[in-house]
């Protein structure tokens, strides 16, 4: 076959005069009208197809990104356990803080009238672990034995054994535990002791109440200042509930103590007056 | 139904080249399939008027799609389809899809070669090398590929094999 026979150029003719008219049309009247029309005519296929298109390709993409959102996964898992780790940290350290600087306020609050030493809570101890604790200063701090160990909340306990970098304090929840108290309300008196059976539940008893003196469930009790252990006008628990005695005389009433005796950290020792 | 089959080729490869696009990139290189179907097609066509239409429908869309000189791909395509219509006819020692590849190969190296021309008013080695030769081995390795499909499809008696006794 002659490549450029009548038949062939007749083709190449037609393709440069086309290739002509458009090129002439686009500089000329700023489009080409062929190139219009197929675009015209061809765009809503293609517009369908394009959907099917970028279904594809969301899916290639997922497909190929999925070992990438794998090891990001991993890498936010890691992240999570090291974010919750250091929240759990933060709260933590909040939490001491409050409590440090309640301990602070109420060290500063005495300091006008007693003398007083911080300890933390080291261990619990006895049967019973709320009826005795361990805290960390001793006679070298001046922690001597009978010094009232109180809480920002209320009272804890008293001093009972003490060595040299230690002390053991008998909570208000040990049945050998007796602390002269005032309803904060009315003013009527009586004392406050440990219950072995209440004890269980981080309660103690309220008795020695004389029964004309009203009391109420929600009333606060307080010590009264006598015996001379505890200073006067100390939080010692709220009523939780009040009823007479097997002698009908007198009133019983379950104390809630205001410090959480089973959950103490860090504890305020009064070692002396000034 | 022959015309239909070549519509639907023509259709086809129109559709995966503007739409789908991002699937045959490799490399910000796409493969002129259009270009690869014509040069198969007018190699393999004997009827004059049908290689004519074909190549004339196949340029004008090909030279229509965005980002085409519209002017230098109808010239050229049609142009390279008379050549390697008459390639059929010559060095037929040679393989049918070597002359075809070969064709092919020239005209994609020369029609990217011409459109960064027109585009760039330049031609450099980096272009070259980055750009028109990529292109050329990516629209051959497409060509190799739609050979022996388009021949299958389009022309099966000639993959007949004729024995004269």
């Amino acid at each position: 076959m002659d490549f450029f026979s009548k038949k062939w150029r007749v083709v190449l003719i037609a393709a440069a005069v086309i290739a002509a008219a458009g090129f002439a049309a686009d500089h000329f009247i700023g489009f080409n009208p062929i190139s219009t029309a197929v675009n015209f005519v061809a765009s809503p296929v293609q517009s369908g197809f394009s959907y099917i298109a970028h279904a594809m390709e969301d899916a290639r993409d997922f497909i190929w990104d999925m070992r990438a959102y794998k090891a990001d996964n991993e890498k936010l898992e890691s992240e999570n356990i090291e974010l919750k780790r250091a929240n759990r940290d933060s709260a933590s350290y909040r939490e001491e803080n409050e409590r440090l600087r309640e301990l602070l306020d109420l060290k500063t609050s005495m300091d006008g009238s007693y003398t007083t030493v911080a300890a933390q809570v080291i261990a619990y101890s006895g049967d019973n672990r709320c009826e005795r604790m361990e805290i960390n200063k001793g006679t070298l701090s001046g922690i001597a034995v009978g010094n009232a160990v109180i809480t920002p909340d209320g009272i804890a306990g008293k001093v009972t054994e003490t060595g040299p970098d230690y002390a053991v304090v008998t909570t208000i929840l040990d049945s050998s535990s007796a602390i002269g108290i005032k309803v904060s309300r009315t003013g009527g008196s009586g004392l406050v002791e440990g219950d072995e059976e209440l004890s269980k539940d981080v309660w103690c008893k309220l008795s020695f109440m004389d029964k004309n003196t009203p009391i109420i469930v929600g009333d606060i009790v307080e010590t009264s200042g006598t015996g001379g252990i505890y200073p006067a006008g100390l939080v010692v628990g709220s009523v939780m509930s009040v009823s007479a005695d097997s002698t009908g005389a007198l009133n019983y009433a379950v104390i809630n103590p205001a410090a959480e005796i089973d959950k103490l950290r860090e504890v305020l020792v009064i070692n002396g007056t000034k | 139904m022959r015309v239909v089959k070549i519509i639907a080729w023509i259709f086809s490869i129109y559709i995966i080249q503007t739409v789908f696009g991002e699937f045959i990139n490799i490399m910000g290189t796409v493969p002129d399939l259009l270009l690869a179907f014509i040069l198969i097609f007018a190699f393999h066509e004997w009827n004059y008027k049908t290689v004519a239409y074909v190549t004339l429908s196949c340029a004008v869309l090909a030279g229509s799609s965005v980002g085409q000189q519209f002017s230098l791909d109808v010239l050229a395509m049609s142009a390279a389809a008379v050549l390697v219509h008459g390639l059929s006819e010559r060095a037929r020692f040679i393989p049918k899809p070597v002359r075809v590849e070969c064709a092919l190969a020239v005209s994609a190296a020369v029609i990217s070669a011409a459109g960064y021309f027109i585009i760039y008013k330049s031609m450099g080695i980096a272009v070259i090398t980055g750009s028109i030769l990529p292109h050329t081995a990516y629209t051959v390795v497409c060509g190799c590929i739609m050979y022996p499909i388009v021949v299958k499809t389009l022309f099966p008696k000639q993959n007949k094999k004729v024995f004269i006794i």
